[in-house]
C-alpha cells in the first residue's frame, strides 16, 4: 500500500534525523568544556561530591560508551537522567508534558471553533464588512509576535479586568487531582473534582487563547479561501438553482469539501504550536515543557535537552503524519500527485 | 448549558475557592520563586529545599537570631578538651512523625547516610568527622579528625531523619545492606516524610505547590494554640505583578525576600500589609582576580576599591543595605569591627593608577556577571563610567551561571572581575574565609579571588582549630585585617532584605543562615 | 517559459504591483524600516543607548519630549535601542535567506534538471532536514553552545533551505519538458547553460515572494527565541529581548514592553504586506 509505505519512510527520517541530533548534541555536551554534574551539585560542592555524581551519571566513562548506553535506553523508554532534578528524564517529561499539550490542544479547539465558522461567513458575505473585517484581523493576527498576544491578553484578562488568574495552572489553595493522564482537565474529571476542573478551565483560558489567535487569523483565511472555492463549484450553483436555501447549502454542501484544506492546516497549526506554546508559557508561568526545556538549557542538562527536542520531533512528525494521513486518505487525487512532486 | 450560566456557575466556583481556605484554619501561603527539587535532607541544597527540610525534620541544634546555635534534638552537648570528640545528649520527648521516638540510633544512621551520599551540605562534613559513637539512646559522639572550630555552627544543616522508616523503604542500590538508602523513597513521597520536625509533608506538587501539615506532638509544644499555622502552602510564583495582586488581596500571607526594593516598597503601601527588613549576612562583591592581569597588581586593586561608588550602592541599588566592612558581614559573629571601609574617591584611585607598574598603558579589565543580574549591571555600569574618567577601560559581560563555574575553574580564565553574591551556609567567619581566600578552597565561584596567600592561609587554618574563642576572634582579627590590605575584592554592601507579609503574622525571625527565617513554627496569626 | 516571455511578464507584473495598494502600503514601510536600519547611528538620537551608554540618573523615564519612547531601567533612550533593534533583526533574517537560499537553489535546481542519483539523493537529504522542527534545531545548538542569536540562525539555516529546494526543484522539473528547453538541449546547449538561462530566470518570481514572505517568520522566530533568553543577548538591543526584559515592569513602566512591541509589529506587517502585495503581482499561473 503507498501511504503504509509513504508513511514508513516517513518514520525513518525521523528517526534517522533525531538520532543525528542526538549524537550532535552528545559530542558537544561531553566536549565542549563545562560540568554539568559540578552545577547540578550546586556551588559548595566538592571534587569529591563532584567526581560521586559523575561516575552515577556515567560520565567517566569512554564517549562511544556513553552514547550506545543512552541509545539503548531511549529504545526502552529511559532518556537518561536530568543532572537538575536527579530524576529520569522521562520522568520529568511526563511531569511536564502534559501542561503543554493540555494548553496546545485547548488553543485548537479556540481555532476551530472561531476560525472555521468565521471564514466560512467571511465566504459568504465577501467583500462585505464582515469579510474585510476578519481579513483585517487575520492579517493583523499573523504579524503581531505570539508573546505579545498574551502579554496583551494577560494584561487585559488579569489585570486591567481582573476576572482571569494571570499565571499557573491552578489557584493556590485548590489542590491538584489525583494524577492520571497530567492532564488537569481529564483528571479532575475521572476523580470528580469539579471545584479544581473550574480552577484549571479557569487558569487555561487566557493562555490558550492567546496562543489561538495567532493561528485563528491563518484558518479563517484558509477556511474563506478553500469555502469560497467550494462555493463557486457548480453542484452549488446546480442547488441554488434548485432554490435550496442558504443555509443548507453552507452546512450540506460547502461545508466538508471545505474543510479538506482548513483540517491540513490545523494540523500544521499543531505542529506549530508547539513551539509558540514556549512563548505562551513563559508569560503565563506556565509548568509545561518549555519552562523545563529553557531551564536545561541554561544549566546545560544535556538529557533534558535532548529528552525535550526528542518530544518536539515526535510531536512534529505525529502531527504531520495525521495530516499526511487525511489528505492521502481523503483526496487520492493529491496524494498520488503529491507522490510525483515528492511531497509537499 | 447558556454561556451565561456557565460563566456564573465558573465564578461561583472561583468565589467558592478563594473563600473556603481562609474560614477553615490557619493557612500560611509563602511564595517562592523556584521549584523544590527535593526534600530531602542529604540532598537539599537550594533555598526552597532547605525551608521544606528544616519544617519536616529537626536538626541536633538551631541558629538564633544572632546566628548562635541553641538546643533542638540536642538538649546539651560536650566538647572534649582536644576538642575532636563532640558528645550531644539528646531530649528524650522528642518524636517522629509516625510516633516512634528518637534515638541515638536515628542521629548516628542520618550523619552516615549523609556522608554515604555525598550530595546536598555533605561537603560541610567531609574528611571531617572520623568516628560515629552510640554511647546510649539518647547519647550520641562524633569525633573529628582535626579540630574544626566551626563545627557547632555547620550542624544546623544536618537534619535527622527516621531510620526505621527509611530502612524500611530502601530499594536496591549502591550502599550495600541499606540499598539506595532510601533516596528513590524520599524523591517520589509525595505525602510522606521520615522526619519529626514541627511540620509534616501534606502534599507536593512538583513545580507547583508544596504543602505542609501542624503535626501536633511536636516536642517543642505550641505555644501559641490555636493561633499557629496549621498549614503552610509554599507556591512557585515567579512573576513578581501576580505576587502583588496576590499579596494585596489577602490571599498571599508572606512573600519571599527575592524581589526588587521598588517591589517591596509598592507592597508596604498595601492595606493590611507590613514589611519587614533584615539586615542579612548576604555579601555582594566584586571578587577581583588577584593572579590576572593587570589585577595582580595591587595598586591596580586598591585602584578599583576607589573608584567604586558605595554610596550609590546603599542608596540606589539596594536601598537601606549597609557597606561590607570587609569579607565577613555583621549579621554573624566574627567581624572585626576595625577594619578599614573603602569610599569612593577618584583622586585617590588616580594616585594608585599611576603608582602601578602597568601605568600608562593599562590593558583592558573584564567583568563577568550573571545574566538577569540588573542590579548588579548598573552598578558596573557606574563602575565603568568612574574608571573612564581616569583612563581605564572596563568590559562588562553577561554570561550564564554555568559559564560563570566554568570560567572560576582556572586563574587563566577567570576575569578580572565577578560579581557575585554570597551567603553565610553556616553562622561563622570560617564560611567566608575558608571558602573565599584559603588555597585548598581554590577553583569554585567563591574563591576567585585566587588569593593564596601562606600567611592567610596558615591564619585561616590555625583560626580552624583553635576552639578557645577569644583566641580565635584575635586570629579572625587579624586575617581579616590582612585580607582588607591586600584588597582581593571590592566589598560593596551586605544585603539588606525584605519581607511582605500580612499585617496579622506575628512571631517572624529573621536568623542569619539561609532560609532559617522561614521556619513556620515561629509564626502565629493574631486576628 | 521562454526569457522574452518572462519579461513582458516583468512588466505587467510590475504595473499590478505599483497599482495594490496593500503592495504599496507594504513597500513603504518596508523602506522606512530599511532607511532607519542603514542609518541609525545618524537616526537615532541617542545612538550610545544602543551600546553602553548609561545614564543612571535617568533610567524609567516615561515618554517625553526629550526621550519619546521613554527610557530603560540604566538610562537608555528606547526610540534609539528600537531603531538599532531594527538593525538587528533585519540582520537575522539576511544571514538566515542569505545562507539557506542560494544554497536551497542551488541544489533544487540540480535536482530538477539533473534527475537520476543525484535527484534521489539531494530530495532524500531534503526529506530528512524537513523533519526537524526548525524550534528544535535552535534549541539543540542553543544547549550544545551558550545561547546566542548567531548560532541559534545558523541552526534555523540548516533547516530553511529545504523549502527552497523543493520550490526550485518543482519549478525545475516542470520547465525542463517544456518543448523550448528541448529544443535548446537538442541544439547542443549545455546543461548549464539550460539550468542558468531558462531554468532559473523561471524560478525568481516564486522565490522572490517566498524570501519576502519568509522574512517575517524568521524575524518572528528571532524575537521568539530572544523572549525566551536564548537568542539576543543583552545589552544588545534585541527587539524580542527588549520585549521580555521590559515584561517585568508592567504595568507601571508600560513604555519598555509598548514601544519595542509595536515597533516589531510594525516591522513584521510591513514585510508581510510587501511580501502579499509581490505574491498577488507574480503569482499568475
Amino acid at each position: 500500500m503507498g501511504v503504509v509505505l509513504f508513511l514508513a519512510r516517513r518514520l525513518g527520517y525521523s528517526v534517522v534525523v533525531l538520532l543525528g541530533l542526538s549524537i550532535l548534541i552528545f559530542t558537544i555536551s561531553r566536549v565542549l568544556p563545562g560540568n554539568p554534574a559540578r552545577l547540578a551539585l550546586g556551588p559548595y560542592a566538592t571534587q569529591d561530591q563532584v567526581a560521586s555524581l559523575e561516575h552515577q551519571m556515567g560520565l567517566d566513562k569512554p564517549l562511544p560508551v556513553q552514547y550506545w548506553v543512552y541509545v539503548t535506553g531511549l529504545f526502552r523508554g529511559d532518556f537518561g537522567m536530568s543532572f537538575q532534578t536527579r530524576r529520569n528524564v522521562a520522568d520529568d517529561i511526563r511531569h511536564y508534558l502534559p501542561a503543554t499539550i493540555e494548553l496546545v490542544a485547548l488553543s485548537i479547539v479556540w481555532i476551530a471553533l472561531f476560525g472555521i465558522p468565521l471564514g466560512s461567513l467571511s465566504a459568504k458575505h465577501k467583500d462585505k464588512w464582515l469579510d474585510n473585517g476578519v481579513r483585517l484581523f487575520s492579517f493583523v493576527g499573523v504579524a503581531i509576535a505570539p508573546f505579545v498576544i498574551a502579554l496583551l491578553l494577560q494584561f487585559i484578562g488579569a489585570y486591567l479586568i481582573p476576572i482571569f488568574p494571570a499565571t499557573g495552572r491552578l489557584g493556590m489553595m485548590v489542590s491538584a487531582p489525583p494524577r492520571i493522564t497530567g492532564l488537569l482537565l481529564i483528571d479532575s474529571l475521572i476523580s470528580g473534582d469539579m471545584r479544581a476542573f473550574g480552577d484549571a478551565l479557569w487558569h487555561l483560558v487566557l493562555p490558550s487563547f492567546a496562543l489561538a489567535l495567532g493561528g485563528l487569523g491563518q484558518i479563517a483565511r484558509i477556511s474563506r479561501a478553500s469555502t469560497t472555492d467550494v462555493l463557486e463549484k457548480n453542484y452549488v450553483e446546480a442547488a441554488r438553482g434548485f432554490g435550496i436555501p442558504d443555509r443548507r447549502i453552507m452546512s450540506k454542501y460547502a461545508l466538508k469539501p471545505s474543510l479538506i484544506p482548513t483540517v491540513t492546516v490545523l494540523g500544521l497549526t499543531f505542529a506549530s504550536s508547539i513551539g509558540n506554546a514556549f512563548l505562551i508559557e513563559q508569560v503565563f508561568s506556565w509548568p509545561g515543557l518549555a519552562k523545563y526545556g529553557v531551564r536545561a538549557i541554561l544549566r546545560k542538562d544535556f538529557n533534558s535537552v535532548m529528552g525535550v527536542v526528542l518530544v518536539i520531533g515526535v510531536v512534529f512528525f505525529v502531527a504531520n503524519f495525521i495530516v499526511d494521513l487525511i489528505i492521502g486518505y481523503l483526496d487520492p487525487r493529491i496524494r498520488l500527485r503529491k507522490e510525483q512532486q515528492g511531497n509537499n | 448549558m447558556p454561556r451565561i450560566a456557565k460563566t456564573a456557575l465558573l465564578l461561583a466556583m472561583v468565589l467558592a475557592v478563594t473563600t473556603a481556605g481562609t474560614l477553615a484554619s490557619n493557612i500560611l501561603t509563602l511564595s517562592s520563586v523556584q521549584e523544590v527539587g527535593t526534600v530531602d535532607p542529604a540532598r537539599a541544597t537550594d533555598y526552597t529545599e532547605t525551608i521544606s527540610v528544616i519544617n519536616i525534620y529537626d536538626p541536633l541544634v538551631f541558629p538564633d537570631g544572632n546566628g548562635v546555635v541553641q538546643p533542638k534534638l540536642a538538649e546539651t552537648w560536650d566538647v572534649s578538651e582536644d576538642a575532636l570528640t563532640y558528645s550531644f545528649s539528646l531530649r528524650q520527648d522528642a518524636v517522629f512523625h509516625d510516633g516512634t521516638q528518637v534515638f541515638a540510633e536515628d542521629v548516628a544512621f542520618s550523619m552516615e547516610r549523609m556522608l554515604a551520599l555525598k550530595d546536598g551540605y555533605s561537603w560541610m562534613w567531609a574528611d571531617l568527622i572520623s568516628g560515629i559513637d552510640i554511647i546510649d539512646d539518647y547519647t550520641i559522639s562524633f569525633t573529628l579528625r582535626e579540630p574544626f572550630a566551626p563545627f557547632l555552627a555547620t550542624l544546623p544543616a544536618f537534619c535527622v531523619l527516621n531510620k526505621d522508616l527509611v530502612v524500611a523503604h530502601t530499594q536496591p542500590g549502591d550502599y550495600g545492606d541499606y540499598g539506595d538508602y532510601g533516596v528513590e523513597w524520599l524523591n517520589t513521597a509525595v505525602d510522606t516524610d521520615a522526619g519529626s520536625g514541627p511540620y509534616t509533608l501534606r502534599s507536593w506538587d512538583r513545580g507547583r505547590e508544596i504543602v505542609f501539615a501542624r503535626f501536633d506532638d511536636y516536642f517543642l509544644g505550641w505555644p501559641q494554640g490555636d493561633k499557629s499555622v496549621d498549614e503552610a502552602h509554599m507556591f512557585n510564583l515567579p512573576a513578581t505583578a501576580t505576587l502583588k495582586t496576590m499579596l494585596r488581596s489577602g490571599e498571599l500571607v508572606m512573600t519571599d525576600n527575592l524581589r526588587t526594593f521598588e517591589d517591596y516598597e509598592d507592597m508596604s503601601a498595601y492595606n493590611g500589609v507590613t514589611v519587614i527588613p533584615a539586615d542579612t549576612g548576604q555579601q555582594i562583591t566584586f571578587k577581583i582576580n588577584t593572579k590576572a592581569a593587570p589585577t595582580d597588581d595591587i595598586h591596580i586593586r586598591r585602584m578599583l576599591a576607589w573608584a567604586f561608588d558605595y554610596a550609590m550602592a546603599i542608596t540606589e541599588i539596594s536601598p537601606g543595605s549597609l557597606q561590607s566592612r570587609g569579607p565577613v558581614p555583621s549579621a554573624i559573629p566574627g567581624q572585626n569591627p576595625d577594619l578599614f571601609q573603602y569610599t569612593q574617591d577618584l583622586d585617590k584611585a588616580r594616585e594608585e593608577l599611576e603608582l602601578s607598574s602597568y601605568y600608562p598603558n593599562v590593558p583592558t579589565l573584564h567583568i563577568v556577571m550573571g545574566i538577569g543580574a540588573e542590579a548588579w549591571r548598573r552598578m558596573a555600569l557606574s563602575l565603568q563610567a568612574a574608571l573612564a574618567t581616569i583612563g581605564v577601560n572596563l568590559e562588562i559581560h553577561m554570561e550564564t551561571w554555568g559559564r560563570m563555574c566554568e570560567l572560576a575553574a582556572q586563574p587563566e580564565t577567570t576575569p578580572n572581575l565577578m560579581a557575585i553574591i554570597q551567603a553565610p551556609m553556616y553562622s561563622d567567619p570560617d564560611t567566608f574565609l575558608y571558602s573565599m581566600y584559603h588555597s585548598d578552597a581554590a577553583g569554585t565561584w567563591m574563591s576567585t579571588e585566587w588569593l593564596q596567600n601562606d600567611t592567610v592561609d596558615e591564619l585561616i587554618t590555625e583560626s580552624r582549630r583553635t576552639v578557645d574563642p577569644a583566641a580565635r576572634q584575635e586570629l579572625l582579627n587579624t586575617v581579616q585585617e590582612i585580607i582588607v590590605d591586600e584588597c582581593p575584592d571590592i566589598f560593596i554592601y551586605q544585603a539588606r532584605l525584605y519581607y511582605a507579609m500580612q499585617n496579622y503574622v506575628r512571631g517572624f525571625t529573621y536568623r542569619p543562615v539561609m532560609s532559617y527565617e522561614f521556619y513556620f513554627h515561629d509564626l502565629w496569626f493574631e486576628r | 517559459m521562454k526569457r522574452d516571455v518572462l519579461r513582458e511578464r516583468f512588466g505587467r507584473n510590475w504595473y499590478r504591483f505599483r497599482r495594490n495598494p496593500i503592495s504599496l502600503i507594504g513597500t513603504g514601510m518596508v523602506m522606512l524600516v530599511l532607511l532607519l536600519a542603514l542609518f541609525a547611528p545618524f537616526v537615532a538620537p541617542h545612538p550610545e543607548s544602543a551600546g553602553r551608554g548609561v545614564d543612571l540618573s535617568s533610567s524609567f523615564l516615561p515618554p517625553s519630549s526629550a526621550h519619546w519612547f521613554g527610557t530603560d531601567e540604566v538610562g537608555r533612550d528606547v526610540l534609539s535601542r528600537v531603531i538599532f533593534g531594527y538593525r538587528i533583526s533585519l540582520y537575522l533574517a539576511v544571514v538566515v535567506l542569505v545562507i539557506s537560499v542560494p544554497l536551497g537553489v542551488f541544489l533544487g535546481l540540480l535536482a530538477g534538471y539533473l534527475g537520476g542519483w543525484v535527484e534521489t539523493l539531494i530530495m532524500r537529504i531534503t526529506d530528512v532536514f524537513l523533519s526537524i522542527p526548525a524550534l528544535a534545531m535552535a534549541l539543540a545548538i542553543c544547549a550544545a553552545f551558550t545561547p546566542s542569536i548567531d548560532k541559534a540562525m545558523l541552526a534555523v539555516s540548516c533547516v530553511w533551505w529545504t523549502w527552497y529546494c523543493r520550490l526550485v526543484y518543482g519549478i525545475a522539473l516542470s520547465v525542463k519538458n517544456e518543448e523550448f528547453v528541448q529544443a535548446s538541449y537538442l541544439l547542443g546547449a549545455s546543461r548549464l547553460r539550460i539550468l542558468v538561462r531558462d531554468i532559473l530566470p523561471n524560478c525568481i518570481s516564486p522565490v522572490i515572494v517566498k524570501m519576502s514572505l519568509d522574512m517575517g517568520i524568521v524575524m518572528l522566530f528571532g524575537a521568539g527565541l530572544s523572549f525566551l533568553g536564548l537568542g539576543v543577548q543583552p545589552p544588545k538591543p534585541g527587539l524580542g529581548t527588549m520585549i521580555s526584559y521590559g515584561s517585568q515592569y508592567l504595568p507601571e513602566k508600560w513604555w519598555l514592553t509598548v514601544f519595542p512591541s509595536f515597533a516589531l509589529f510594525f516591522l513584521i506587517l510591513g514585510f508581510n504586506l510587501f511580501g502579499d502585495g509581490l505574491r498577488d503581482a507574480l503569482e499568475d499561473s
